[in-house]
C-alpha cells in the first residue's frame, strides 16, 4: 500500500568515496520517477536541506571512522523511522576495515556496529537498480529479502570460465551475489563486495586456495575476520 | 600571533564533493587570512595499500573517489606498469583513455549542473531547477547517462571500472564496444551543444587572480594520461616535479596542503586551457571565439567555462580515437608482463587537475610505500589565497552575501574533499 504522504527521505555520508551517492545519479530518469514517490528533505551533496523534525528514512553512506562520525549517525538515528546502510563502507567497513585487519583496536566501524540498521545494500559500488528495488519495496510495505545466491552461481549461469580454476583467487564461492557476477564475467576476480553469502564456507575456500598454490589474499582476510567480528549477522 | 578575528565562519559547504569548512579571518592590522578545512574523517588509503599485492592495490585506491574513480585506477594501473618497464598494448591505450574521457564528462557535468550553474539561477539544488527548466535537467541527466553507458561497457561497472589492469585490459576487445561507444559519443554530441551554452551564457563575477599554473601537455593535444608536467614556462616529469613540491600539514585540516617550491599553484580545467587552450579542437575554440572567451584567463571562475569548453573538446575527442579504433577488426587487450622490484609513479589528469600516484614494490609485486597526491590537496592553499583576494573586494556586503560569494567561489574550484583529507592531525 502506497502511504497517502511522501515519505521524508534523508541521505547522508560518513567516511566513504560517496561513490555510492554517484550510483544513485546514475539511476538517471528514474530518479526523477522516485522523486514522484519520495521527498527529499536533506542531502548535503546536493545542496538539499529543509526544515524537519522526522525522517521516515535516512540513508546513510560510509563507515564511522571519527566521534564526530559516530555523534552524527546517532543523530540521524534517533529522528528516523527506517535507517538505510548504503554500500560496503557502511555495511561492513570496506577498504576501511581493510587497514584494520593489522592494526588494533579497530579504527573503523560499520554502521551497524554504532546504530542499529534496518536495511543494508551492500556492494561497492552498491547496484542502482538495487537501490530503486529496496525503496519501492520500502514504499509497498514490503519485506526485503536478500538472495542467498553467490557470486559463483551466477557466475556458472553465465557460463564463464572458472578463474579459480586458473589459479585466480576469486572469492565468488563465498560472496553473496545479485550482481549479475559482473567482476568474474569481465574476468577479474571477484573480491567479495556484496559481503558473505548465508551459507559461506569460508575453510573450504581457503583450502580451494592451499589446493591450487592461490596465495591467500588480503580480501580473503578481511572477509574472514568480519565473519568473526560480526558474529553470525554479517 | 596578532590577534585574528573570524569574520565569516563557513560549515560543511554543500554541494561539493565531502565536508569543506572555511573560516576567513582579519587581524588588528586588516591582514585576511584563510582557512580552508578539510573535515571529511581521514580514510588515509596510502596505508590500506602498504602490504597489499599490486592487483589489491589498485582496486583499493580506485575506491580514493566515487566520482573520479576512473583516473584513479587508470593513474594507479600506469604507476604499477612503470615499476614493472611494461607498455600495454595500443588498442588498450586508447580503449582505456575512451574510458578516462567518459569519466571527465561525466565528473564535468555532475560538478556544473547538480553543484555550481545552480549559484548563478539562484536555486539551491537541481530538484528546484526541474520546476522552470525541466527540459534542461532532463537532458543533462540523458547526456550524464550517455558517459555512464560507455563506462559500463567498457569498464564493466559504471563505479570503479573493473577492465583495466597492469599490461593492459582484463577482457578482449570486441568490435561492438568500440560501436556501441562510438554511437553513444555521437548522441553526446547532438546533446551537449545546448548543454554547455547554458554554463556559458552565465556572467561570472569579475576577479582578476592571476596564478601559477599546472597542467599536463604534449605537442598536440590536452592529454589526460600521458604527458609532461607544465608549470609556468617549466616543463619536467613526473618525478623531477614531486621532487618540488612542499607538503604543509596545517593544524587545521585533515587535508595535505601542497605548494611548489615556495609558491601555490592551481591546476584543474583552467590551467589545463591557459597552458593548452591551442590544442583545442576547432570547435571548442569555435565556441570559445562566439562568448568571448579567450585564455589564458585569470578569473578562478572561468574554470567553470573551461570545464564546459573541456565537454566539447573531449567529446569530439573521443569520437577521433573511437573513429581509430573502428578501422580495425581485432585487437590486442594485454601484453604478459613480470613482477619484479621497482619504484613507479604515474601522473595524469583527473577532471579536478594532476593526479599522482605513487608506488614502491618489492621482488613479489607487494606494495612496500605509496604516495598520492589529489588535484584538491594541491588546490587548497591556491584556494585560500584567492578567497582572501576575493574577500577584499567584496568585504562591505553583507555576511550573508558575502558567505555565498565565497561559495559560490569553492565551488568554481571544484573541490574533492573525499580525495584530499588523508591526513590526521596527531592529536586526533
Amino acid at each position: 500500500m502506497i502511504p497517502k504522504q511522501k515519505p521524508r527521505v534523508g541521505i547522508f555520508n560518513l567516511s566513504s568515496c560517496e561513490g555510492c551517492i554517484v550510483q544513485i545519479l546514475n539511476l538517471g530518469e528514474k530518479l526523477l520517477d522516485l522523486l514522484k514517490l519520495f521527498n527529499i528533505v536533506d542531502c548535503r551533496v546536493l545542496g538539499v536541506k529543509e526544515d524537519y523534525n522526522k525522517l521516515d528514512i535516512a540513508i546513510i553512506e560510509g563507515c564511522v571512522m571519527s566521534f564526530e562520525e559516530e555523534v552524527k549517525a546517532r543523530e540521524i538515528r534517533e529522528r528516523s523511522e527506517i535507517v538505510i546502510a548504503l554500500g560496503d563502507c557502511a555495511v561492513s567497513g570496506n577498504i576501511n576495515f581493510m587497514k584494520d585487519i593489522t592494526n588494533k583496536p579497530h579504527k573503523s566501524k560499520p554502521l551497524s556496529e554504532v546504530i542499529k540498521v534496518d536495511h543494508e545494500i551492500p556492494g561497492c559500488p552498491i547496484s542502482s537498480e538495487e537501490f530503486y528495488r529496496v525503496l519501492i519495496d520500502i514504499l509497498m510495505g514490503k519485506k526485503i529479502t536478500k538472495k542467498s545466491i553467490t557470486v559463483c552461481s551466477e557466475c556458472v549461469l553465465r557460463e564463464n570460465n572458472c578463474l579459480l580454476e586458473k589459479g585466480v583467487p576469486c572469492l565468488g564461492p563465498i560472496t553473496r551475489g545479485d550482481c549479475n557476477a559482473i567482476c568474474p564475467s569481465n574476468n577479474r576476480p571477484c573480491f567479495g563486495c556484496r559481503g558473505l553469502a548465508d551459507d559461506a564456507n569460508i575453510d573450504a575456500l581457503i583450502k580451494a586456495f592451499r589446493d591450487r598454490n592461490i596465495p591467500i589474499s588480503q580480501y580473503l582476510i578481511a572477509l574472514n575476520q568480519m565473519k568473526h567480528k560480526g558474529g553470525e549477522e554479517r | 600571533m596578532r590577534e585574528r578575528n573570524i569574520r565569516i565562519s563557513i560549515r560543511e559547504i554543500s554541494r561539493i564533493e565531502g565536508h569543506l569548512d572555511i573560516d576567513v579571518m582579519v587581524n588588528s592590522d586588516g591582514e585576511v587570512e584563510v582557512h580552508a578545512k578539510a573535515l571529511e574523517g581521514t580514510r588515509i588509503v596510502e596505508n590500506v595499500l602498504v602490504g597489499k599485492v599490486y592487483w589489491e592495490a589498485i582496486e583499493i585506491a580506485s575506491r580514493m573517489c566515487g566520482v573520479c574513480h576512473a583516473i584513479h585506477k587508470l593513474t594507479a594501473t600506469q604507476a604499477v606498469e612503470n615499476a614493472f618497464n611494461v607498455t600495454p598494448p595500443s588498442d588498450a591505450i586508447k580503449f582505456r583513455e575512451i574510458i578516462a574521457i567518459a569519466g571527465h564528462i561525466q565528473s564535468h557535468l555532475t560538478h556544473l549542473f547538480y553543484f555550481t550553474i545552480l549559484d548563478y539561477l539562484g536555486k539551491e539544488n537541481i530538484f528546484q531547477m526541474l520546476r522552470d527548466k525541466r527540459d534542461l535537467v532532463i537532458r543533462v541527466i540523458n547526456l550524464r547517462q550517455l558517459t555512464d553507458e560507455v563506462i559500463k561497457k567498457l569498464g564493466g561497472s559504471s563505479v570503479h571500472p573493473i577492465t583495466p589492469i597492469v599490461g593492459g585490459l582484463s577482457r578482449e576487445i570486441k568490435k561492438s564496444d568500440i560501436l556501441s561507444a562510438y554511437e553513444a559519443f555521437r548522441n553526446m554530441l547532438d546533446l551537449a551543444s545546448d548543454i554547455v551554452e547554458e554554463i556559458l551564457n552565465i556572467s561570472i563575477p569579475d576577479l582578476d587572480s592571476k596564478s601559477l599554473y599546472a597542467a599536463l601537455t604534449n605537442r598536440n593535444d590536452i592529454p589526460l594520461l600521458q604527458g609532461k608536467i607544465r608549470i609556468g614556462e617549466e616543463y619536467h616529469d613526473a618525478e623531477s616535479f614531486i621532487r618540488d613540491l612542499n607538503a604543509i600539514n596545517e593544524p587545521y585540516s585533515n587535508a595535505t596542503h601542497f605548494i611548489y617550491r615556495s609558491s601555490s599553484y592551481m591546476v584543474g580545467a583552467l590551467a589545463r586551457l591557459n597552458l593548452n587552450h591551442k590544442n583545442l579542437v576547432p570547435e571548442a575554440k569555435e565556441l570559445c571565439k562566439r562568448y568571448n572567451l579567450e585564455f589564458p584567463n585569470y578569473n578562478p571562475f572561468a574554470n567553470n567555462l573551461a570545464q564546459a569548453i573541456e565537454i566539447i573538446h573531449y567529446i569530439h575527442k573521443g569520437l577521433s580515437i573511437l573513429d581509430d579504433l573502428k578501422q580495425k577488426n581485432n585487437y590486442q587487450n594485454r601484453i604478459r608482463f613480470t613482477i619484479r622490484k621497482g619504484n613507479g609513479v604515474s601522473v595524469s589528469e583527473a577532471p579536478r587537475g594532476l593526479l599522482f600516484h605513487q608506488y614502491e614494490l618489492n621482488e613479489n609485486g607487494i606494495v612496500t610505500k605509496a604516495n598520492i597526491i589529489t588535484p584538491t590537496a594541491q588546490n587548497l592553499k591556491n584556494l585560500e589565497e584567492t578567497i582572501a583576494k576575493y574577500f577584499n573586494k567584496i568585504r562591505n556586503l553583507p555576511p550573508k552575501d558575502i558567505e555565498k560569494e565565497i561559495m559560490k567561489l569553492v565551488r568554481s574550484y571544484d573541490p574533492c574533499i573525499s580525495c584530499a583529507a588523508r591526513f590526521r592531525k596527531i592529536s586526533n
